[in-house]
């Protein structure tokens, strides 16, 4: 009984979180990298 | 590196409340299964919202634009998590009650409250200088505030389907379960919150340097 709902429940709770955490990371990584450019930029001006 | 232990501890936290919830526990009655990600994703969303008026009564008050910027974040965390709560709510009400959407006073509030913060990122997208979008982003925040408690009465105020919190009588598993599903979901929303506040303030940083640069117009 409910088998189906609560797995989709399960789903799009854990699917939202996971896409956000991945998201999150992702942009991290690239605005480090951006700044890491930018601030060797700076250096080497 | 504390994030990445916060992190491992909610992941160690959920992966226990989980196997918990679907093989240790067997409610008698099946229905609260969704209650092991409805509750949590509801909760959180309202401590969200309340981190969110700290935030902006602190930028009020101190006029910090890392107050801002907390408040913002936390009000889309809250968003995200509160879409969870809705759409979980409605397969679990058609579940218990036969139908997505009754117009429940819940519902209703709850979809509000959703709606007042929609309105909150609209109004701030909409203002362009930055401290007039601050400083009315906070005084509407205060506002919008007032939802919250609305949603938690509207189940004494009016007649509804939706059982208040003293109401469910549950066994100390069911209860151990839950507790901790929900220390679970706070310990990766905190996660997040430090990780999009993170994200935020390297984006201002990335900013200030292109601004140095002289690059405006030029950069992505």
């Amino acid at each position: 009984m409910y088998v189906y709902e609560v797995f989709l429940v399960s789903f799009i709770y854990w699917t939202a979180l996971l896409v956000l955490f991945i998201w999150l990371n992702r942009r991290l990584s690239v605005l480090r990298e951006r700044i890491a450019v930018l601030e060797g930029g700076k250096r080497g001006r | 590196m504390k994030r990445d232990i916060l992190l491992c501890i909610a992941v160690a936290v959920s992966v226990v409340a989980s196997y918990m919830a679907y093989v240790a526990v067997q409610p008698v009655r099946k229905d609260l299964y969704f209650s092991y990600t409805h509750v949590p994703a509801a909760l959180i969303c309202f401590l969200a919202f309340f981190i969110s008026l700290i935030a902006s009564i602190m930028y009020l008050w101190k006029r910090g634009k890392r107050y801002d910027r907390g408040a913002e974040v936390s009000a889309i965390l809250g968003l995200i998590y509160g879409a969870v709560a809705l759409i979980s709510g409605s397969i679990w009400s058609n579940a218990a009650w036969g139908a997505y959407w009754n117009w429940d006073p819940k519902q209703t509030t709850m979809l509000m409250l959703w709606i007042a913060y929609m309105g909150y990122l609209s109004l701030k997208l909409s203002i362009g200088g930055v401290e007039k979008r601050a400083l009315v982003g906070a005084v509407y925040n205060v506002l919008a505030f007032s939802t919250i408690p609305l949603t938690f009465l509207s189940v004494t105020l009016w007649q509804s389907l939706h059982p208040q919190a003293a109401e469910i009588s549950m066994s100390l598993p069911i209860k151990l379960t839950l507790s901790l599903n929900l220390i679970g979901a706070a310990l990766f929303f905190i996660y997040l919150l430090i990780t999009a506040f993170t994200v935020w303030s390297l984006e201002d940083r990335v900013n200030a340097l292109i601004y140095e640069k002289g690059e405006i117009g030029g950069g992505d």
